[in-house]
């Protein structure tokens, strides 16, 4: 071995992608977050289907035990879980619309779905108070932001108690036309399949519609955050195409993979 | 290792939480990470009673398997790509004088191939011992002192005949 070969691990350590540093607060929540799930988790844990491209491969429990990953959990909390292989039952995500219709406060479907999720992650809550934003329902579905102003959490689930939920990050502080995802992954196949996608948007964001295998998708945006989800046979966690509608009146359209956060 | 209790697995985890997370953050879409980290732990603890007493090369080959995993349905990968820091402030690249050397040593990395980019990063970036390296990616000892010779001498190759010798600060383990 010459010099020049001896020297370049040297060389190479300065380019570590990943080197020594502490943690950020928001990482070590999701450091001590995952810590408490992995030890809560059922023993028959099992890997669901992993569609391809950006998607968080999900773990699974029994039913009415909770786990999750560092940001992610799925719960089967109803008496009977999910058929399928999904988080939420076929019937379910068969009535699914395109454009949400958007409850009021005090509904049924708001009531029900805050508890489920504050009960589904109930370690991170521990009886605060919470609030919800980004409250809709699409079919049978509710899809709700939960905060209790530390702690945020994305909740889909069914009058059943069907469910998943995930510990997400708070919002991100853009430029005033720009969208960004923050959390988006695919679960299941065929008829239970479903994708998600929530992020940021920036102050001049009115709308986004995201477009995947032929179905358009109005997203809900509150609280500069944007929430949508969608069925999909073959979930990849991302959409094909996503207009972006500013409040002067202008759209563009660009690829879902250009939402995604860069390296 | 054997772990028999919450406690135990707790010390272990936060032992080795940083580590595992840095070896993914080199290698996955930041997207994923977080979840290639729970499925990494969450089999470390349905797996605590057979850990071996270093787990640090058990954690790192789990998480890669989980990686390497990831993409069903696509062809089977072999081998994970591992990124390096493209750009950072001049005050920490000083070992490198010239920016031209960082952008030579970064585009010969990316024409390694994955395997030898695993083989390097193994030693450079984690600081493993060759046999717990060969562990990770389950080949035997010689095997993979092996491979690591051949992996340096590629990447000397692609970064130039001429080399570069400033010396730059030893990785930090």
């Amino acid at each position: 071995m010459n010099d020049h070969e001896k020297n370049l691990p040297r060389l190479l350590a300065a380019l570590d992608a990943a080197p020594v540093r502490e943690l950020t607060e928001a990482e070590s929540n999701r450091k001590e977050h995952l810590l408490r799930t992995v030890m809560s988790s059922a023993t028959s844990v099992s890997q669901p289907t992993a569609p391809p491209g950006r998607r968080r491969p999900w773990l699974w429990v029994a039913a009415g035990a909770v786990t999750a990953t560092a940001a992610v959990a799925v719960v089967a909390q109803a008496p009977h879980s999910a058929s399928g292989s999904g988080p939420l039952p076929a019937a379910e995500l068969a009535s699914w619309t395109g454009t949400p219709s958007r409850p009021s406060a005090t509904s049924p479907e708001a009531t029900a779905a805050e508890k489920w999720c504050v009960k589904a992650l109930s370690s991170d809550y521990s009886g605060k108070p919470v609030s919800y934003a980004n409250l809709d329902v699409r079919g049978s579905i509710t899809s709700v932001v939960v905060t209790d102003g530390k702690t945020t959490s994305y909740c889909l689930t069914d009058k059943a108690g069907h469910g998943m939920a995930e510990v997400i990050d708070p919002v991100k502080k853009l430029a005033g036309n720009a969208v960004e995802v923050d959390s988006a992954g695919g679960h299941g196949e065929g008829s239970t399949g479903l994708n998600y996608m929530e992020g940021s948007v920036g102050s001049d964001v009115r709308a986004v519609t995201l477009h995947d295998g032929g179905r358009t998708i109005e997203a809900t945006i509150q609280n500069n955050r944007f929430t949508a989800w969608w069925p999909s046979a073959e979930p990849s966690g991302s959409a094909d195409k996503v207009d972006i509608t500013l409040k002067n009146g202008s759209t563009r359209t660009v690829t879902g993979d250009s939402i995604f956060p860069k390296d | 290792m054997a772990i028999d209790s919450e406690d135990e697995f707790t010390d272990a985890y936060r032992a080795h939480y940083e580590d595992v997370l840095r070896f993914v953050r080199r290698r996955a879409h930041p997207m994923n990470v977080d979840d290639i980290v729970g499925e990494t732990f969450l089999a470390a603890w349905r797996r605590r009673h057979e850990l071996p007493e270093d787990p640090r090369p058990w954690l790192f080959g789990t998480a890669r398997n989980a990686m390497l995993n990831a993409h069903r349905g696509q062809r089977r990968q072999t081998a994970v790509a591992v990124r390096v820091m493209e750009n950072r402030g001049e005050d920490s690249y000083d070992g490198l004088a010239q920016a031209e050397d960082r952008m030579d040593l970064v585009a010969a990395w990316r024409q390694l191939s994955a395997v030898d980019q695993e083989v390097l990063a193994l030693h450079v970036w984690e600081g493993l011992a060759d046999r717990d390296a060969a562990t990770v990616l389950g080949c035997s000892r010689a095997a993979y002192t092996m491979r690591l010779s051949r992996s340096k001498r590629r990447l000397a190759k692609l970064f130039g005949p001429t080399g570069r010798t400033t010396p730059a600060p030893a990785p930090a383990h």
